[in-house]
């Protein structure tokens, strides 16, 4: 019996030794312990690769470890969901981009939260811009060219678009809306898939953002038409904006931010715009996100939010008009 | 008649008339642009077809039902038991954590579904949920959730 | 020859002593978390992505060619040695490499395996250097019709997969399609079968489908009876392939590569696809056919090759044009990416060292695995020996794990459970899981390619006859489907009247 119970109490002692090796730190001022971020697209994507290059230093700047989880799916709404529903204590946020909170919720119905009121908006960092993209052999050499073979044959041109309810999806409404034509969008699963449908002429061109397509534009194989942003790029001076080209409200900027469930205490969201402001100074950070291709444009929380509302209102006319 | 292929080809062709239903409220779309009912509700049609050959075969066919091929009584327990034990881990993970739940899952397991003594299973719990949250979560980072009580 | 001088130099980077401890890394690492079921090459690079920013660009590539690699080979062990496979690419594997372990020949099973892959990995290698600008080129000429016809042919072959009934396996191929169409229409944005589970919104995931399917219900099927008897045979028949082994697989392997690497070249194309395509080539070109499915060695041999050759082939156009071709290319492409490299035309022009040198470890790799693995055979042999009333629960344990990993989401472990559950009926009742797995995976692409050709040829269906490409895997898949009805007329009729009991 007695070797019985010294086993037993062993189990035990080893089971309480497993508890406290395992209890949290002891208490201090936000952050104390790890943050999870979740990331709401699959990992090697845009967002997902700008968040992985950023989040080195952010753990850095808060002093504890940043987590990256990702959960893909319905165009972050997936991974997004979790968040909203989680404590608003600050240790599980969602790193996404703007396309899940004000293009998304117009083209995907029951969707189970409100994109604007159920979160807390915490910071903008950056944003990438969308525009068009045609392969060298083709006849379309500039926005004007695309327009004007618009305008003679409604329909006829296919333009691809890396899905439904992205940016670009979205900026291909407004071109119609703006150049007064009609082109049929074509949609792909992913920057991916729309560049070898570029570069194989199977699309007369496609609407989608700079980073997918790069590596050919860097060979010559692909001509960038235009960007859809307010000013040119500071990486490409060279490439026209629409706006230059008479397609006055044709702005498409995708915004990269971050957003927490509703109810964050003002605290935590002034820590992470510190952080984040600290972020985007250091060199590293601003190499890498050169790299991929993105501007840098840092929000407060509160005009970050502002700004998503503003977008989607005018999202709303753009579709209702449709 | 093979009773049990006339159920499964009902249940075949139930399958592929709710299906057919459901399909047919998406939008159907035209022949320029095909909306998402159209290759459900053509599928559900082929299902319905290939039911009906089967049903006709079930109902035809001459060869008696076959024989179990084990005169042992079927544990249907063992199975309830791996399946709800899964049902539970996955539920209350989040809030019991990684470390805890493997101990209480696999103990589980090798008491119940082929009895061990309980001084087995226990350690058999113990030195897996230990080894296991080792990889895992530290080693490999997985981040598989730690619970209410940090691990 | 310049390529040979450019080859050299390669090796002269993937050898520095350096680089060979993270290529041997990358492939332990990917080796260990490649045998969790369901953790394959993608789920590996994301867990282990972060590890390689701290690490000098040319070493994280070839740490993570390493980790690819290495994890497509893992999951080969679990397929074989518990039926549970590592990644969706590995469910053919199961269906005879199971069957060979528990007729105590699991050493040979793995040892081909091990071997075919590292044929396959090296030749893959070889015509990757020798092909890829020219092999490019002919990718880019896939567009949506090309794709449809091409999945037709993929489906077509399913006729061949079915052992029993082809009636049933034509149901459970429907029933793999519709499941495809769970989520939201990724053309038109409609949520389809979704009934508000968010989780669901994204599709049933094949990973947590395969784990179900195969583990979960052959663990059911195990515990439904008491275990006495064996559920492996004890006596180990030997470590290796015998000459036997070798002499029935050198065809399939060979044949395996060659499909493998044209398949694995066309952006998008799963790496599951050409694993059927060999295994259902093999069981036409054998002698034996029916014995496919109870332990046949060719039925390992060439899916294996298959599959390895596979990843080598997707590496084609994402080298040489920098397109991310499925989940493990766009995960390489990315790391590459926050590494300041750009895969793409101007990648041999601008990095030559990152270049040749990946080029020159994914072979170094490919030796250290096999290097690696062969002595683990007898490691990997003994953990049969474990008795099964304990082995089956860390089954259940990792199964679960694996279901997990991938999307972080409690849920699909949930899915997992239930596809056990449905794996389990279907045996119980002789439908085959297989073709469930094929057809899901074709059938997205399929229906996409489908509405995609119709968009761009505004509603004429003449398209997918007037592209070259396009017509000859349509008419060859068409052909594939129908020839039975008229070559072998008397056995569907039979089959038609029978139900192929």
């Amino acid at each position: 019996m007695n070797k019985r119970r010294i086993q037993m109490y062993l189990v035990l002692f080893l089971m309480a030794a497993c508890f406290l090796w395992a209890a949290p730190s002891s208490a201090q001022d936000y952050p104390k312990g790890p943050i999870q971020i979740v990331i709401p697209f699959a990992p090697g994507g845009a967002t997902d690769l700008f968040w992985r290059a950023v989040g080195d230093v952010l753990s850095k700047n808060l002093k504890v470890t940043v987590a990256f989880v990702n959960k893909a799916g319905g165009g972050g709404i997936v991974g997004m969901a979790p968040v909203v529903t989680s404590k608003p204590d600050g240790y599980t946020l969602c790193a996404g981009n703007s396309d899940t909170l004000n293009t998304t919720p117009l083209f995907t119905k029951d969707i189970p939260f409100d994109t604007i009121n159920d979160l807390t908006y915490i910071c903008k960092l950056a944003i990438f811009p969308q525009g068009m993209a045609a392969r060298t052999e083709s006849p379309f050499k500039t926005v004007e060219d695309v327009i004007a073979f618009a305008k003679e044959n409604p329909k006829k041109l296919k333009a691809g678009v890396p899905g439904i309810g992205t940016s670009p999806h979205l900026a291909s409404f407004m071109f119609n809306r703006d150049a007064n034509v009609d082109v049929t969008t074509v949609a792909f699963g992913g920057g991916g898939e729309v560049v070898p449908q570029i570069l194989g002429g199977h699309i007369d061109f496609a609407f989608i953002s700079m980073p997918p397509v790069k590596a050919q534009y860097d060979a010559g194989k692909i001509r960038y038409l235009a960007f859809f942003a307010k000013k040119r790029h500071p990486l490409y001076p060279a490439i026209p904006t629409a706006v230059e080209k008479g397609l006055k409200r044709t702005v498409v900027e995708t915004g990269i931010g971050l957003v927490g469930p509703k109810g964050l205490p003002p605290a935590i969201i002034k820590r992470w715009e510190e952080a984040a402001q600290q972020a985007l100074k250091d060199p590293a950070v601003i190499a890498a996100v050169n790299k991929l291709d993105y501007v840098i444009d840092y929000k407060s929380g509160e005009d970050y939010k502002k700004e998503i509302v503003e977008e989607f209102a005018d999202f709303k006319e753009l579709m209702g008009k449709k | 008649m093979a009773w049990v292929k006339v159920y499964c080809s009902l249940f075949w062709l139930l399958f592929s008339v709710l299906t057919c239903l459901q399909a047919s409220r998406l939008d159907m779309g035209e022949t320029s642009a095909p909306g998402p009912g159209f290759y459900p509700l053509t599928i559900g049609v082929v299902m319905g077809i290939l039911s009906l050959i089967v049903f006709c075969q079930a109902i035809q066919s001459k060869k008696p039902a076959e024989k179990t091929t084990s005169t042992e009584r079927i544990r249907w327990w063992n199975i309830v038991v791996i399946l709800a034990a899964v049902t539970l881990y996955t539920l209350s993970i989040g809030k019991i954590g990684f470390l805890i739940n493997t101990f209480l899952l696999i103990t589980l397991l090798l008491k119940v579904v082929q009895p061990q003594s309980w001084k087995t299973s226990i350690l058999g719990g113990l030195i897996t949920a230990v080894a296991s949250e080792l990889v895992f979560n530290v080693i490999l980072r997985a981040q598989i959730p730690t619970g209410l009580l940090g691990f | 020859m310049d390529i040979i001088k450019d080859l050299l130099f390669g090796f002269s980077v993937a050898t520095t002593p350096v680089n060979l401890l993270y290529c041997f890394a990358g492939v332990l690492v990917g080796t260990l978390v490649g045998v969790l079921p369901g953790v394959g090459p993608p789920a590996a690079l994301s867990l282990l992505l972060p590890v390689t920013f701290h690490v000098p660009p040319v070493s994280a590539v070839i740490l993570l060619a390493g980790i690819m690699y290495g994890a497509m080979y893992g999951g080969s062990t679990t397929s074989i040695l518990v039926n549970i496979p590592g990644e969706a690419a590995s469910v053919v594997t199961c269906l005879d490499g199971y069957q060979m372990a528990r007729k105590g020949r699991a050493g040979p099973a793995l040892g081909i395996s091990a071997f075919g892959s590292f044929i396959a990995g090296t030749v893959s290698v070889v015509l990757l250097i020798l092909l890829a600008p020219t092999l490019a080129k002919f990718a880019l000429r896939f567009g949506p019709p090309e794709y449809f016809s091409l999945m037709v042919l993929g489906l077509s072959i399913l006729v061949y997969l079915a052992r029993g009934s082809i009636i049933n396996a034509l149901l459970i191929v429907c029933l793999g399609l519709l499941l495809g169409t769970v989520g939201l229409d990724p053309m038109s944005g409609s949520p389809r079968f979704i009934y508000k589970i968010t989780t669901l919104m994204d599709g049933i995931g094949l990973v947590q489908v395969v784990i179900g399917l195969f583990g979960i219900s052959e663990v059911l099927l195990n515990v439904e009876t008491t275990f006495k008897q064996e559920i492996f045979e004890t006596k180990i028949k030997g470590l290796l392939p015998n000459r036997e082994d070798w002499k029935r697989s050198i065809g399939p392997i060979g044949r395996g590569t060659i499909i493998g690497f044209f398949l694995g070249i066309v952006p998008g194309m799963s790496v599951v696809i050409p694993t059927f395509v060999s295994y259902v080539l093999e069981k036409k070109l054998s002698k034996y056919p029916e014995k496919f499915g109870t332990g046949v060695i060719e039925g390992v041999a060439g899916p294996e090759s298959a599959n390895n050759a596979a990843s080598g082939g997707t590496l084609v156009p994402m080298l040489s044009l920098g397109i991310p071709t499925g989940a493990a290319t766009a995960l390489l492409l990315g790391a590459l990416m926050i590494h300041g490299l750009r895969p793409g035309p101007l990648l041999i022009k601008d990095s030559p060292e990152v270049f040749w040198g990946v080029v020159a470890s994914l072979y170094v790799g490919n030796v250290m695995l096999l290097v690696l693995n062969l002595p683990l055979i007898g490691l990997w042999v003994k953990i049969l020996k474990v008795p099964y009333h304990y082995l089956f629960s860390l089954i259940v344990l990792f199964c679960i794990i694996g279901s997990y990993v991938t999307n972080n989401n409690p849920y699909d472990v949930v899915i997992m459970g239930l596809f056990g559950l449905i794996g389990y009926a279907m045996k119980k009742l002789n439908y085959e899981a297989a073709p469930l797995v094929l057809a899901l995976v074709l059938g997205p692409m399929m229906e996409n390619a489908l509405r995609r050709s119709l968009v761009l040829s505004e509603g004429s269906i003449g398209v997918f006859f007037t592209r070259p490409i396009s017509a000859f895997f349509l008419i060859a898949g068409l052909l594939i489907l129908f020839s039975p009805l008229f070559l072998k007329k008397r056995r569907l009729r039979e089959d038609l009247r029978s139900g192929g009991e």
